[in-house]
């Protein structure tokens, strides 16, 4: 199963996504056992679902509770969180690593590169040995090897944000032209924008770079955050980056595809539309009513449901705690649940700065 | 309908801005804010303080207990206009449904007859002497006295949360301001007006004004001026007035409640059941007494498992008589996820079973064997959990065991007072109850733990030169 859906992501020719993901969930619900289980309870099974939109999907509150793969896992990848009082974590078996990669990097090199060549990528996030066991820096480091130059560099470590190091190396950047990629946590960029001000410095990055953040302004209860047009507005005064060239990230550590502002993506294709996230063609995004599961009207506010053949390993259909509104040919997010937890890779920072074991049992998040 | 959110004493022409609220039973409903600046608040705080010196410092508590009750009996009356505007304007403020407003409003001042109000003052300061003068002690006299001004900030949307502190702060001869909440702001206006329609001179002693949370000019007039501010609210609001509030704070952050149902109980489980779902129900679960988890003593006439059955019928019963109320996307989305949290649990065999009225996600009764505490997304939505014994509830209440605030119990008398006092000892519960009563605490309950009229009070005691009385 893993082959076709790795062949068509190659191929990028159009498809059948119903017909493919049907085929997955029949895939998934023979050899994912607590899938099998839990769709035998709902009483939707490969017999009787038509559609696609039918498959049941996962809360992601099942990757607590159980394991849910298709084979053995190449990788475990972990969110950061605790559910509820119970101290456990969100994990995401993923058997067929070659897949996930091929998926992730597919479609960030339609989103966000603007062209083939290698640049420096600035790294925002913890390096792949201090956090083995996240999606998003694996996924970070990934980028760094398709795309990156042997100048790139993460730039958190233990003890939080190396903002004088990462000071010298904008500054390289702004005198010798070359542009990068900066990519990395909300937070961690609102960290340096804040030690931008207290230094009273600023940076003139050459014309293409890419600021690729994601996390969302989720720090944690109580804390502070931009909102986004704060975020784009000192992304262009501090580091001179245009806001069309600000690609904000969403993701979860349960999906092997990703979601990226569309920004860039329709400059390129000579279109205006209003900045909103898009998938990669082997998704899909449904918007739905809590009660019912059934769509909401265009427009309207409602949960989001993610279908990636991508994740044919584990289960394909997620229903995730994330509100949302259906725009152009994909969404936006317009927050999370109310008691939900909180998620987002700014905790994933938190946890490692603060040296402090309670610190890491409390912080929760989606990666 | 339009309704002010505002009594404002000495502010006649305070400007105001409407405020669309919703639908209710009889047409859109309006909420008119007024439009303040610290300088007319003051002005409003000046004209309450000298009310008070006038009508209030000189008189007795016997005197106000019977002005009191003659709100109250004005409002007993179906008649009554105020609380035609609560019944027509409440749903639509509040988003709870008409049908439970109606279950709810004409019993708000019902606590408040002249016999609880006296039994009130003497159970809480020993006589009404001791706050109209002096009070014999066995080492002289002594003397209560009340703050000129309390303030209220209250939170949510359970109305009629003002109304206990108005209360108490009119018999300790204190002013008061009210800020109601974001969730329920027209209710303490509608009575305070009531009150100066029918008792001009007690009216002129509460204000009551809305402004949207974190004004902070507003907020520090305010309280740079209050004797003692009760705060409702998050943790973290009552931190931030705490941390403001120049006089004295009183607190109230998250408070969970729950229900027990013993084993002599178990032989009327309709009966048992149909209470718990009242206590659950009323307020759509909103309010810090409304029971998140009913614990089950095993070894009983029935099983927690068939409790927990009856539990998900009773709700679903008295869903039709008391429908649930408009929820947010965010609330029904919480629910969803709480009951695809609990499938997941049932489908891998884990021992949990869900109760509900159908596909959508509230009433749900989920039944699961692991005894921890954990609250539930509310929205009438309860977590039924078996107990061998009884006397350990607060072990596994764990963190929890210092947020509670209520506990209602099914059993004998005697058996629930052995039982309050070993939950007592290890946790915060401030008031146990029979269960089908936990919405009606009455006056003298010490919410948080604390005495409502005695937490208002500084005393003075005097000891005579003869060393008697």
């Amino acid at each position: 199963m893993e082959h076709t859906i790795a062949t068509l992501i190659a191929e990028g020719r159009p498809f059948d996504f119903d017909e493919l993901a049907l085929g997955v969930f029949a895939y998934q619900y023979a050899h994912n056992e607590p899938y099998r289980k839990y769709c035998d309870r709902r009483g939707h099974t490969p017999g009787t679902v038509q559609d696609w939109r039918r498959i049941p999907p996962v809360a992601t509150s099942a990757f607590k509770i159980v394991d849910l793969t298709c084979g053995p896992p190449e990788r475990v990848f972990l969110t950061s969180g605790t559910t509820r009082g119970q101290a456990q974590r969100g994990r995401h078996l993923v058997p067929y690593l070659a897949l996930y990669r091929h998926a992730a990097m597919t479609h960030f090199a339609a989103c966000v590169t603007p062209d083939l060549e290698r640049r420096a990528v600035l790294a925002l996030t913890p390096p792949p040995a201090l956090r083995p066991d996240s999606s998003l820096v694996h996924m970070v480091e990934w980028i760094r090897e398709a795309h990156g130059t042997e100048d790139s560099a993460y730039f958190v470590s233990e003890h939080g944000l190396d903002a004088a190091e990462l000071c010298t190396r904008l500054d390289a950047a702004s005198a010798d032209g070359e542009p990068l990629f900066v990519i990395g946590i909300t937070a961690v960029f609102e960290d340096l924008f804040v030690h931008c001000q207290r230094a009273g410095r600023s940076f003139r990055l050459p014309y293409g770079t890419v600021i690729i953040d994601t996390g969302g302004n989720k720090r944690g209860p109580g804390a502070r955050s931009l909102s986004r047009p704060g975020f784009l507005h000192a992304c262009w005064r501090l580091l001179n980056v245009p806001a069309y060239h600000c690609i904000n990230e969403y993701g979860m550590t349960e999906l092997c595809s990703q979601f990226y502002d569309n920004t860039i993506h329709e400059r390129r294709a000579g279109r205006f539309t209003p900045r909103h996230k898009i998938g990669p063609p082997w998704t899909r995004t449904r918007i739905v009513d809590p009660d019912t599961l059934e769509e909401v009207q265009p427009g309207s506010p409602g949960l989001l449901q993610h279908f990636d053949l991508a994740n044919c390993g584990s289960v394909l259909a997620v229903q995730t705690e994330d509100l949302g509104v259906a725009i152009g040919n994909g969404f936006e997010i317009t927050g999370r649940l109310r008691g939900a937890e909180p998620r987002g890779c700014a905790l994933l920072l938190d946890a490692m700065t603060r040296n402090d074991a309670s610190a890491v049992a409390s912080s929760t998040g989606s990666r | 309908m339009r309704l002010p959110s505002h009594h404002l004493p000495g502010l006649a022409d305070v400007p105001v801005s409407g405020v669309p609220a919703g639908r209710g039973p009889n047409g859109t409903v309006e909420i008119e804010h007024a439009i303040l600046t610290p300088a007319l608040l003051d002005r409003a705080l000046d004209t309450v303080l000298a009310a008070r010196a006038r009508a209030l410092a000189g008189t007795t508590v016997a005197d106000i207990i019977g002005r009191i009750v003659a709100l109250a009996e004005s409002w007993n009356n179906p008649s009554h206009p105020g609380r035609q505007q609560a019944l027509d304007a409440l749903p639509a403020v509040t988003g709870l449904s008409p049908a439970m407003i109606a279950e709810t409003i004409p019993s708000l001042f019902a606590p408040y007859t002249a016999d609880a109000l006296h039994a009130f003052v003497r159970s809480e300061v020993g006589a009404a002497d001791a706050l109209d003068g002096m009070m014999a002690t066995p080492w002289g006299k002594r003397h209560a006295t009340g703050p000129e001004l309390v303030v209220h900030i209250a939170a949510g949307n359970v109305p009629g949360l003002s109304l206990p502190i108005l209360v108490t702060a009119l018999l300790v001869k204190a002013a008061i301001v009210i800020k109601p909440a974001d969730g329920e702001p027209v209710l303490a206006a509608l009575v305070a007006r009531q009150l100066a329609a029918l008792d001009p001179a007690l009216g002129a002693c509460v204000a009551v004004a809305y402004w949207p949370g974190g004004t902070q000019a507003l907020e520090d007039a305010m309280l740079s001026r209050a004797g003692i501010v009760i705060v409702e609210g998050s943790d973290d609001a009552v931190a931030a007035i705490r941390a403001r509030a120049p006089g004295r704070v009183l607190g109230f952050g998250r408070r969970v409640s729950l229900a027990v149902v013993t084993r002599e109980a178990t032989h009327d489980v309709p009966g048992v059941a149909a209470a718990v779902a009242r206590d659950m129900s009323l307020h759509d679960q909103q309010g810090c007494l409304s029971p998140q988890v009913v614990y089950v003593e095993t070894g009983g006439a029935a099983s927690p498992a068939e409790f927990a059955a009856r539990l998900g019928d009773a709700l679903t019963t008295l869903s039709r008589t008391l429908p649930c109320g408009s929820r947010t996307l965010e609330e029904r989305g919480a629910a969803r996820a709480f009951r695809d949290d609990a499938e997941w649990r049932c489908a891998q065999g884990h021992d949990v079973r869900v109760h509900a009225a159908g596909a959508g996600s509230t009433p749900l009764v989920l039944y699961e064997d692991d005894p921890r505490f954990e609250p539930t997304c509310l929205q009438r939505t309860v977590r039924v959990k078996p107990l061998e014994h009884l006397d350990e509830l607060p072990v596994h209440l764990g963190t929890w065991a210092h947020l509670v605030e209520a506990i209602g119990v099914a059993a004998p008398p005697r058996r629930m007072e052995r039982l309050a006092l070993a939950w007592g000892a290890r946790s915060s519960v401030s008031r146990v109850c029979p269960i089908g009563r936990m919405q009606e605490p009455p006056i003298g309950w010490h919410h948080g733990g604390l005495p409502r009229l005695g937490a208002l009070l500084r005393w003075t005691d005097v000891e005579l030169p003869d060393g008697k009385t």
